[in-house]
Order: C-alpha cells, then sequence, then structure tokens
C-alpha cells in the first residue's frame, strides 16, 4: 500500500513544452507532491518522466480513461511505476478537449480502473508502494458513496478539486493547480 | 434541471437523418434512370423516407429520369423487400441507380436484394425509443451486456456520455452531468431510484468491463433449426 507525506497535489493538467513545465515546476510549494496531467500537447509517459526527474518531491501520473483502452491503460501504470513515478491517479477525463471530434475511449471507468491496478500491484507488476489515488468529486450522495467504495475497495487515496467527503479526511488528497510566476 | 430521466414509450426504431440532397446527387452523378426508395417504418416515422420525402427526392432528382418510386414497409427486411421489388421489376431492370431514404442496414439490405448501385441518401443515429412524433431518445447502446436490472432500469452505458458502468464518474457537478450541464447525471438518477425503492446496495454493485471479445462488429444472430 502507498503512502504520500502530503495532502496536496500541485496540478500541471496540460504541459506543451520542457520549458513550461521547468517554470511551473519551480513554482511547486514545498511537501507538495506533484500531478502531472495528460491534457497537454506533452503526455507520452516517457517524456513526462524526463520532466518528473527535473522536478523536486513525489511526483505521480494522472492516467485519463477517456484516450486509452484497458491494454494501454495497463501498460501505462506498469510504465509509470517502472520510470519511477510515485503513484498514478485514476480519472475519467474531461469528455471533449482539444477540437473534441476525437471518438472517446472510456473503454474502462474509474472502478474498473482501480480494479485493474490493484490487480497490478497483487501479482506484483507494480510495486506495493505505487500510489493508486482516484479522482473523485464530493457534495452529493451518489459520488461520496462511490468514493467510499474506491477507498473499501483498496485505492490509497481518492482525489478532489474542492469538498471533502465526511469520514475519508485522512484518506483525501487535494489538486490545485500549479500557477505561473 | 429541464431534462429527467423517465420512461418514455415502449417503441423503439431507428433514427436517421437526411444527408444533404446535392451530396445525394452527387454520389448518384453517373446515373441517369434511378429509382427512389423510401422507408415506410422507421424512417416515415422519422419524416427522413416517408411518401413525402419520397416525392421530394424525386423532385430533387427531375434532372433525371425517375423510373419509380417505392416505398417498402421494412427494406431492411430482405424477404419483404425482394417481395415489393417484384412489382416493378421492369423499372428495376432497367435503373442506374437506387436512391434509399432508408437506414443503412436498409439500403444495404436494398443493394443485396437488388444488385443495383444504391445510393444511401440518409445517415442512421441511433435505435430510438419514441416519446411522441419528432421526440426520439437514445436509450441502449446494444452493448450486449446488459446491467439494466441492477441500474434501477436506466442504462447507464447509453445515458452517461462516458457510458460508466459504476458510476457516478468525477466530473459530476452537484446533480448534473459534466457534459450535459442542463441534465441530471444518469448515475444521479440511478442512486435517487434505487434509494426510493428500498435498493441502495445495488448501487456499489461491481459491474466488470464490457468483454468486447463477443461485441466485434458484424454482430449475427443465427437460430439453430431444431
Amino acid at each position: 500500500m502507498g503512502a504520500l507525506l502530503t495532502e496536496r497535489l500541485a496540478y500541471m493538467a496540460s504541459i506543451e513544452s520542457m520549458e513550461q513545465a521547468a517554470a511551473l515546476g519551480a513554482n511547486v510549494p514545498d511537501k507538495t507532491a506533484l500531478l502531472l496531467g495528460e491534457y497537454g500537447a506533452i503526455c507520452p509517459i516517457a517524456v513526462l518522466d524526463r520532466i518528473r526527474q527535473t522536478l523536486k518531491g513525489p511526483v505521480l501520473l494522472e492516467l485519463l480513461s477517456k484516450n486509452k483502452n484497458r491494454d494501454l491503460i495497463r501498460s501505462s501504470i506498469i510504465t509509470s511505476a517502472a520510470c519511477g513515478f510515485q503513484g498514478v491517479l485514476l480519472a475519467s477525463g474531461i469528455f471533449s478537449s482539444g477540437d473534441g471530434k476525437a471518438r472517446p475511449v472510456y473503454d474502462l471507468d474509474q472502478a474498473q480502473m482501480l480494479r485493474l491496478a490493484l490487480g497490478l500491484r497483487e501479482t506484483e507488476a507494480i510495486p506495493n508502494s505505487f500510489i493508486i489515488a482516484v479522482r473523485s468529486a464530493s457534495g452529493n450522495a451518489p459520488a461520496e458513496l462511490r468514493a467510499r467504495w474506491y477507498i473499501e475497495e483498496g485505492a490509497d487515496y481518492i482525489a478532489l478539486e474542492k469538498g471533502a467527503v465526511p469520514g475519508l479526511e485522512s484518506k483525501t488528497l487535494l489538486i490545485e493547480p500549479v500557477r505561473p510566476a | 434541471m429541464s431534462h429527467t430521466f423517465r420512461h418514455y414509450g415502449e417503441c423503439a426504431m431507428i433514427v436517421t437523418r437526411k444527408k444533404d440532397v446535392e451530396t445525394v446527387k452527387k454520389h448518384a452523378s453517373k446515373a441517369r434512370k434511378v429509382i427512389i426508395v423510401g422507408c415506410s417504418e422507421c424512417a416515415a416515422i422519422c419524416r427522413t423516407g416517408g411518401s413525402e420525402q419520397v416525392r421530394e427526392m424525386a423532385e430533387a432528382f427531375s434532372d433525371r429520369e425517375v423510373l419509380a418510386t417505392i416505398s417498402i414497409e421494412s427494406p431492411c427486411d430482405k424477404r419483404i423487400s425482394t417481395r415489393d421489388f417484384k412489382r416493378i421489376e421492369e423499372e428495376l431492370a432497367d435503373a442506374d441507380a437506387l436512391i434509399a431514404l432508408t437506414c443503412g442496414s436498409g439500403a444495404q439490405a436494398i443493394s443485396e436484394v437488388t444488385g443495383k448501385r444504391v445510393v444511401a441518401a440518409l445517415d442512421t443515429d441511433f435505435v430510438g425509443m419514441v416519446e411522441r412524433l419528432g421526440r426520439f431518445y437514445e436509450r441502449c447502446s446494444h452493448c450486449g451486456e446488459c446491467i439494466l436490472n441492477e441500474t434501477a432500469l436506466l442504462c447507464p452505458v447509453t445515458l452517461c456520455p462516458k457510458g460508466v458502468r459504476n458510476g457516478p464518474c468525477d466530473g459530476i457537478k452537484g446533480t448534473a452531468c459534466e457534459v450535459y450541464e442542463d441534465r441530471e447525471c444518469v448515475w444521479h438518477a440511478i442512486h435517487s431510484r434505487l434509494t426510493e425503492r428500498g435498493e441502495l446496495e445495488a448501487f456499489t454493485v461491481y459491474h466488470a468491463p464490457v468483454d468486447w471479445s463477443e461485441c466485434h462488429s458484424p454482430k449475427e444472430a443465427v437460430w439453430e433449426r431444431s
């Protein structure tokens, strides 16, 4: 089971260049883990890993199901662990981005991604310490019920952009966008 | 909330949209003699392939020779198409192309039945539930692994734009869908309905990913002869 010594994830949702990543990386507060998103022009894990190596502190990778089938999600989890990322945040991903004309994939939902990731941990395809977090919502009963399910199933954390799920405070990471200087 | 999930009716049909007439004529540019074929079932209800639309298409092809117009009850049924085309055998033999105001299945059935060049004049959208004329709603995606009995008869595979089978996703905004902000998130609706029924334990029953090894196109359903 993975653990982070922080309650906050500084979020770079969209990385367009190595230079931008380095500039934003300098603004990441101390005692904050960094979350690299896949919304920008730069998203292959190998390149994100180069960025990871230039940054201080633990770095998690946000994995979206909007643009991957289960095979690619599986290899992305294994690859990110092999590269040295501290963990992954499993998310569905904003439905429409770019010009919005691409066919969305969503082969797996977040619960199914979680089961897949936990299965990889069980078979030691990824280390036990590799963090598996799931993006969640709060403020309504179904979202909070699902968030509790994620934790009961074995997710290390849920991650929220705002609000809180009562009773899951110790298992919650808050996502805050990294601001340019 | 302007859109909530209710039972709309029991009738389902293939919903189609008209292609631009000039596009249709372009695909039939080499045909001098044509037959306009309509569908008196689904496309007629959609007002894309009924007798009025067949007449309009015939007018659009007035610069060619329209040998016949015909409305087939279910052009997608090869038995019915075969039967009905017998009524215009002579015209069919003479035609360069058939303009099909039918769904994609209908156009292909006509092609197979007649052996003629067929130009599809409609785009096939979805299989819809009919509330009333002009109000058609997609309620089933034909995923082949129905979970309606566990989701209070609301299909999340269809009613959730992401097709989430274990929801809601992280994008839910209050009670609304992330993608269609004027609509209730289907997983919120499922939660409400299960709560009303006292069946909330079904909400977190895990639904495995669809087994696509069983869902390849083209799908077939062929009965064994007993």
